[in-house]
């Protein structure tokens, strides 16, 4: 993600800063200096490590400094976690593949940006807002188009025309499914899960990477020997054990970034520690 | 009909992860979540009721003839889903070795020379989420070419036609480009003498469709090429209209340096109310240092992502791009083979079937022969009978066709925009313009039945300045408007809620 808004920023005549973590996760001091002069602040929750961040603190940060909070977050997190919403950031944003759409090796997917309604006619993409018809009846039309490319050309608030409707119509269907006890549950169960893992690994001699935090679907491993031998030597007894951390972070060639999700068992758990320590 | 969240009962759910039996994990109080989130509550029975409902309230593809002009609405073959869905494909992580993923790779490095070779061109990037992720894509290349020549701050300006799809000066802004806009002559080409006019050194490139969005090949395009090249500037095809060119003419050889594919109107895809897209970018070989990376590779006999490329202009997008959309696609083109220019062929020739057919009925601002869609004015019918284009739109609804694209192009007053593509069959093509003729009669004998319609859909005309002027875009909860109401209630309700 930090790739890519540093590919669009200049377009914009916007500037990237970057805040470093410490231990895993953003000191909310650090970002409220950083913001003085900002549009807005960008974070995640959780993190790119799985670890949960001080989100409410960070939005406070940015708004003290005046700029917008937008939260990266996990859809799946907010069964468990608060919504961004009701802890001060004026925008959420996030990718849905977890929540209704197969990896399929990065997309097709649908993503989403949640706003305050301040922001509505400021959105990019279509809007669908609700009217009635001629006859009272209540309908649905696409709206607030003149933000939009087709209409307002050269002064729209984007040029998207095709989305990733038919993929975000899966994950609206999936999450009317859950309803919101099965979203926590979900939530819950990636948390047990992971608490699970996390332990396991630490009885067979694997330390953590930021043993301090809470994480949520993915934590680090250090596991003694090169991650991506590490990984390799998994593979051959048919686990998977996640994504060699060194590729992105200087000082973790020894790091595994480990995901467990609803989708494992803990006999999976067992035969990743049992792979892993071996 | 009821919303979901009329429907919903407290207590009631689809379903729910499986149960470990594993001790929970705290969340710090202070993260939390306070109040459950306000989503829906139903069983799986009425969930699949609900969307199977609101499937038969849409007209698609699927369930007739969808002329929409410039969107190219062709049919997907089911071979497709079948083909997306093996577990090989659907079922792989972005983040799995190069090793683990030789497959996926030769895919896209395979969809990559098949659009190279449609092209006419060098290299090509799959990443850009569809058309509009493309065309910015396009124009951060053409910046990052001309910063690394010493040009970046002088050359500020892309020049657009006045028949383009809003897209492109859309994207040239969020490019931090300046805009100008080339007229259309009388024959429907981009005027060369205007052209001529409006290029100097400070231009970047030209940002054209080819056939144009009248459904016109432009006959001077080697001359505009011409222009452009000769000035330094570079040339982007918006590859939107593609459909009718495949195998017949290539955007490289017209002299275009940059083009976008829009996979999901050339090369099929599930038209789910306007997604998935795919809109990979093809270059000439002197903006290929300039590709975002990773770039997908063959070395020998393994396929590759590429990180080093240090003029790369970064990522626009996680990852390497829609790649559901790649298998679907790179099966479209593989299904015709060689023969690639037979789905062209025919999509130009219905194309000119249904124009023959209602040009006694309907202006043609331009009367050429045109390529895989054309455009049609309902300015006669207004004329004399007061009907507009949007009344002819309506009206086919109730003859079961969904309406073509309507005022677009700009430059043409009541426009209607139809594309059959190749797709249809000839007695399809047959009962729509049957159909367009009828109403070209009605808009004489019987103009109210045009005003009032659509008659048989299952709402009428929508009120879109109420939808506008007062946004709901949200679920209100105990606050919504019921279903149906007389329109003086709804006020009433709208203004107790003071939203």
């Amino acid at each position: 993600m930090r790739q890519v808004v540093k590919t669009y920023a200049p377009g914009f005549g916007l500037q990237v800063v970057e805040v470093p973590h410490r231990g895993g996760t953003t000191d909310p001091d650090e970002v409220r200096r950083a913001a003085t002069d900002a549009a807005c602040v960008i974070f995640q929750q959780p993190n790119f490590f799985g670890c949960l961040e001080p989100a409410p603190d960070l939005a406070a940060a940015a708004n003290e400094a005046e700029a917008v909070a937008i939260a990266h977050v996990d859809p799946i997190s907010l069964g468990v976690l608060e919504a961004p919403g009701n802890y001060g950031c004026g925008l959420a944003i996030g990718e849905g593949q977890g929540a209704g759409n197969y990896q399929s090796f990065a997309g097709p997917h649908y993503g989403f940006l949640a706003a305050r309604s301040e922001f509505t006619r400021r959105m990019p993409g279509r809007i669908v807002g609700e009217t009635v018809d001629a006859a009272g009846k209540r309908g649905y039309v696409l709206t607030l188009q003149t933000r939009e490319q087709h209409i307002r050309r050269e002064k729209a608030t984007s040029n998207i025309t095709t989305n990733q409707t038919l993929l975000a119509l899966a994950g609206l269907v999936y999450l009317s499914w859950l309803g919101p006890q099965g979203l926590r549950e979900v939530g819950e169960t990636c948390m047990s899960l992971g608490r699970y893992a996390r332990e396991r690994l630490r009885e067979t001699g694997v330390e953590l990477v930021f043993p301090e935090r809470t994480t949520f679907k993915e934590f680090a491993v250090r596991v003694g020997r090169n991650a991506k031998e590490a990984i390799r030597q998994a593979r051959a007894q048919g686990v998977h054990p996640g994504y060699a951390l060194g590729r992105d972070y200087g000082g973790l060639d020894d790091a595994i970034l480990v995901a467990v999700t609803e989708r494992r068992t803990a006999a999976d758990v067992d035969r990743l520690v049992e792979v892993l320590a071996g | 009909m009821k919303l979901l969240f009329e429907k919903s009962q407290p207590g009631r759910r689809g379903g729910g992860p499986p149960q470990h039996g594993l001790p929970r994990a705290d969340v710090p109080d202070e993260l939390r979540r306070a109040e459950p989130p306000r989503l829906p509550e139903v069983a799986e029975p009425e969930l699949l009721r609900h969307f199977t409902e609101l499937s038969t309230r849409n007209f698609g593809i699927d369930t007739g003839f969808y002329p929409l002009g410039s969107c190219t609405m062709k049919y997907n073959p089911r071979v497709n889903e079948r083909l997306v869905m093996v577990p090989g494909f659907r079922d792989i992580h972005p983040s799995q070795e190069e090793d683990a993923a030789q497959g996926a790779l030769e895919l896209m490095w395979r969809l990559q020379q098949a659009l190279i070779e449609i092209s006419g061109l060098h290299a090509c990037s799959l990443q850009p989420a569809a058309g509009s992720q493309g065309e910015l894509t396009g124009l951060m290349l053409m910046r990052a070419y001309f910063t690394d020549r010493g040009e970046g701050a002088q050359r500020d300006t892309v020049i657009t036609a006045d028949t383009a799809h809003g897209t492109n000066p859309a994207s040239v802004t969020m490019a931090g480009y300046k805009l100008a806009k080339a007229e259309t002559d009388a024959r429907g080409n981009v005027d060369v003498a205007h052209l001529r006019q409006l290029v100097n050194e400070r231009t970047a490139g030209l940002m054209l469709t080819n056939p144009s969005t009248l459904g016109l090949f432009d006959e001077n395009i080697e001359d505009v090429a011409k222009i452009f090249h000769d000035a330094g500037a570079l040339l982007y095809y918006d590859g939107a209209n593609l459909n009718a060119v495949c195998g017949i003419s290539r955007p490289g050889d017209m002299g275009f340096d940059i083009v976008h594919i829009n996979l999901h109107k050339t090369f099929s895809q599930p038209h789910g109310g306007g997604g998935p897209g795919g809109g990979p970018i093809v270059v000439r070989d002197k903006l290929e240092p300039f590709l975002p990376v990773p770039a997908v590779v063959r070395d020998g006999d393994a396929y590759k992502l590429d990180y080093d490329r240090p003029k790369s202009i970064g990522k626009v997008r996680g990852y390497t791009g829609p790649f559901g959309v790649f298998v679907r696609s790179y099966a479209y083109i593989r299904s015709y083979g060689p023969r690639l220019r037979e789905m062209s062929e025919t999509a130009v020739l219905n194309a000119n079937y249904v124009l023959a057919r209602l040009k006694g009925a309907y202006a043609l601002p331009f009367d050429r022969l045109c390529m895989h869609e054309f455009v049609l004015s309902a300015r006669n019918l207004k004329r004399e009978h007061g009907i507009t284009a949007l009344d002819v739109a309506k009206r086919l609804m109730d003859y079961g066709f969904h309406p073509p694209t309507i005022y677009f192009p700009l430059i043409v007053p009541e426009a209607l925009m139809i594309e059959p593509t190749e797709t249809e069959a000839k007695e399809t093509l047959d009962a729509f313009c049957d159909a367009m003729l009828e109403i070209a009669r009605e808009a004489a004998d019987k103009p109210e039945l045009l005003k009032e319609a659509p008659h048989g859909r299952p709402v009428k005309r929508l009120d879109e300045v109420r939808a506008a002027k007062r946004p709901i875009l949200k679920y209100g909860f105990g606050e919504h408007a019921p279903p149906e109401v007389e329109p003086g209630e709804a006020r009433q309700l709208e203004a107790q809620k003071g939203a």
